[in-house]
């Protein structure tokens, strides 16, 4: 009889529990905060960089420069800053070697005297070919010359005129000449059907 | 007699328990996931962001670190500021990530309130040559 009642109690107990259980966790799940943390990577496209304009170009007979080259004040000594776009001299005329033969010239504005000029701008153009050979060109394709201010390319009133005379050009006296003859089939395919190569050279300005 | 009330009381506990919380509840790891997957949906909005800002500077990048609530039963995210002590990346991409995140709902909603802490790394990938 006594263990009966027992039974019963525990069975009471037991029900209990199993009512409470869910409710209690179903309650807990329903208030609180939920503390998390995550992370979202995003992947841009950089825009392709923009070719910088070449600085140094072979055009028929010149290589033309688009930046001055820098000199100390009344010296013929290259500014260090001046050396990229020598090095930039260099790597155009060892990668054209059609060119034989370039006529470094320094120009002065016609500012001071015009014989201490001539002596300046002649120096000049020597420490470009100096430079120019220190860094594997070969000495024969190269000659320099100062022209002082006798080959103005603008006026000489003006500032703006005198910083375009004072200049380093470097004009291409002789160079070979590749000839072809090309002949375009039906189909609009050309084909080089004779090809000579010839030396050219240019007459100095007077 | 016993055994009648208490096949009255199971259903009643039962159905007092529902009653008592009728809404969705995730798990801290399920929360985290369902949101990174919302936040997902505007990678494409954050990645035209970033491009603009490419334009500006090319080597711009850098993490936005931002903690936010997601409301409980609502699901709406609210409340988003920025952790300056961990974000890196230029104002404009701080501005960006909280345009994306406002009027973001997480569905279904959940019983209780998310708190989350968030950082989005930006990075370049592949360069655009158009």
């Amino acid at each position: 009889m006594k263990s009966g009642r027992n039974s019963v109690k525990r069975l009471r107990a037991t029900t209990a529990l199993l009512l409470a259980l869910p409710f209690t966790l179903s309650l807990a799940a329903c208030g609180g905060q939920i503390p998390f943390n995550g992370q979202i990577s995003v992947a841009g496209s950089a825009p392709a960089p923009k070719e910088e304009p070449s600085r140094v170009e072979v055009r028929d007979n010149k290589i033309e420069i688009h930046e001055k080259i820098q000199f100390d004040l009344a010296k013929a000594t290259i500014k260090p800053e001046s050396f990229s776009l020598l090095d930039e001299i260099v790597s155009v005329i060892k990668a054209n070697p059609h060119i034989k033969k370039i006529r470094i010239e320094g120009h002065a504005s016609a500012d001071g005297d015009p014989d201490f000029n001539k002596r300046l701008s002649a120096d000049r153009a020597k420490s470009v070919r100096q430079y120019l050979v220190d860094h594997g060109i070969d000495e024969d394709t190269l000659i320099s010359e100062g022209f002082g201010i006798e080959r103005p390319i603008a006026s000489n009133d003006t500032e703006e005129g005198r910083e375009k005379n004072r200049r380093v050009e470097f004009n291409i006296i002789e160079q070979d000449v590749t000839k072809k003859k090309v002949a375009v089939d039906e189909s609009g395919k050309e084909k080089v059907i004779e090809e000579s190569t010839d030396s050219a050279v240019s007459k100095p300005k007077k | 007699m016993q055994t009648t009330k208490l096949s009255l009381f199971i259903p009643l506990f039962a159905l007092l328990g529902s009653l008592g919380c009728s809404f969705y509840a995730r798990s801290p790891a399920e929360y985290s996931e369902e949101t990174t997957k919302l936040l997902e949906t505007k990678r494409d909005e954050l990645k035209s962001c970033y491009d603009e800002v490419l334009e500006k500077n090319s080597k711009a990048k850098g993490v936005v670190a931002v903690d936010f609530l997601v409301e409980a039963k609502t699901g709406v995210i609210k409340d988003a500021t920025i952790d300056q002590s961990k974000t890196t990346a230029p104002d404009s991409l701080q501005q960006c990530v909280l345009t994306v995140l406002d009027g973001l709902k997480l569905d279904p909603p959940d019983q209780r309130e998310g708190k989350a802490s968030f950082s989005y790394n930006f990075e370049t990938g592949e360069v655009q040559t158009d």
